[in-house]
């Protein structure tokens, strides 16, 4: 939370292990990116989810995008991988979960949860963040 | 060409801009969706903030950075100094990460689309990145070149050991404390260039600062570089200043960690 009050965007990276379609487990790097520059300009925050510096799952704002239907939406909205396409630039789901943010911590707390990532509580201090 | 073809060609683009020109409140004013798409298929959002009666903040709220960021690209140094040369260009400044003209009723309009064109050449950078598929883990190579490694006095090694800095709590990948004499516990530090290997080396000095007069700072450092080839001159220098040694593996070569770590620690407790 310092790091992003501070610089207003902050980087954590982890090695992970993963299971492939084969049950072959594989160790991969994931990085988790966060950008909330200016405090008051929330529709301008993200967080991105990355493998091979790829985004693979995140969430931001957009004005109007074109939903996972094919209709016109508008809002914060979550990137959903695509198999086939191998990107989660265009597969965009609405989420209405980040109505009436407030603050960096509070996009912080609700976009981990929905991500489902643990910070580690020994590493990075133990707030309201969602910890293990 | 025929000249009414051409009027009929200006009102029918009018009227294309008037229909897909979309308007919606934002937290602090007006936000506008142009009929124009950026380069990673996002609808172009300006945001107008009306300060005072005649006073405008025209901005795009930090989406381009934001979005660029999100997608593996960091706004450096040269970026940055990029982006404020091109809002200059344009009549618009790039201020803490976002786009922004400040003016009056009267330039609103030009505003507007010069803060949308440094939307759209903003994601220019987004061309230049690819995928990277050539990172490899290195935190089990490490631990195993730990295991081969013969210290000269009997040693217990950590993993994930967190220091607490004068300002922040810090993470090193692996500590290697010796068990009965009085000797300094070699500490070893995974750096990973990303794509700013300039912020990482900071962030690593931050590490380096924060734990000067704790009882951190005598540890010896070992600063393992992966992809050494991505690395600026400049970072390699502040990192190397800032560490007992460092320990550079090439793209690909990761496997030689395992044969290389016994030999820098050799030499580091020596």
């Amino acid at each position: 939370m310092r790091q992003l009050e501070v610089r207003g965007e902050a980087d954590f990276e982890t090695e992970h292990v993963t299971t492939d379609d084969y049950s072959n487990s594989h160790t991969v790097i994931l990085r988790l990116n966060i950008h909330c520059k200016h405090p008051n300009y929330v529709e301008g925050w993200t967080i991105a989810l990355k493998l091979h510096n790829t985004r693979v799952d995140g969430f931001d704002w957009e004005p109007k995008f074109l939903g996972l239907d094919g209709t016109v939406r508008a809002g914060w909205h979550r990137h959903i991988w695509d198999h086939k396409a191998e990107s989660a630039e265009k597969g965009k789901v609405p989420m209405g979960d980040f109505a009436g943010l407030k603050s960096r911590e509070e996009f912080l707390i609700r976009a981990l949860k929905l991500l489902r990532v643990d910070l580690s509580a020994t590493d990075y201090g133990s707030d309201l963040l969602p910890f293990s | 060409m025929d000249q009414t073809y051409c009027h009929s060609l200006k009102e029918s683009l009018v009227r294309y801009f008037g229909s897909e020109i979309h308007v919606a409140e934002s937290r602090e004013g007006c936000v506008l969706v142009l009929p124009s798409k950026t380069l990673d298929d996002r609808y172009l959002a300006v945001f107008v903030d009306r300060k005072m009666p005649d006073y405008f903040v025209v901005h795009d709220a930090g989406k381009t950075s934001a979005e660029l960021h999100s997608q593996g690209v960091h706004i450096t140094d040269l970026r940055e100094e990029a982006f404020s040369r091109m809002a200059d260009r344009l009549g618009a400044m790039f201020v803490d990460g976002v786009f922004q003209v400040a003016c009056k009723q009267e330039e609103l309009h030009t505003a507007i689309l010069a803060i949308g064109q440094c939307e759209t050449l903003g994601m220019w950078h987004l061309l230049g990145h690819r995928p990277d598929f050539g990172e490899e883990p290195v935190e089990g190579r490490i631990e195993r070149g730990l295991r081969i490694w013969h210290p000269p006095y009997p040693t217990k090694v950590q993993r994930k050991v967190s220091v607490k800095g004068l300002r922040a709590t810090h993470v090193l990948d692996f500590v290697c404390y010796a068990r009965d004499e009085d000797r300094e516990p070699v500490a070893i530090k995974i750096l990973r260039p990303s794509d700013d290997s300039l912020a990482k080396a900071r962030e690593y000095g931050f590490l380096v600062y924060d734990t000067e007069r704790t009882m951190f700072e005598s540890w010896l450092r070992l600063a393992v570089m992966t992809k050494a080839d991505k690395w600026r001159s400049s970072a390699k220098q502040l990192i190397a200043s800032l560490s007992t040694s460092t320990l550079e593996i090439e793209a690909g070569d990761e496997a030689s960690l395992e044969r290389r770590i016994p030999d820098v620690l050799d030499q580091m407790v020596a």
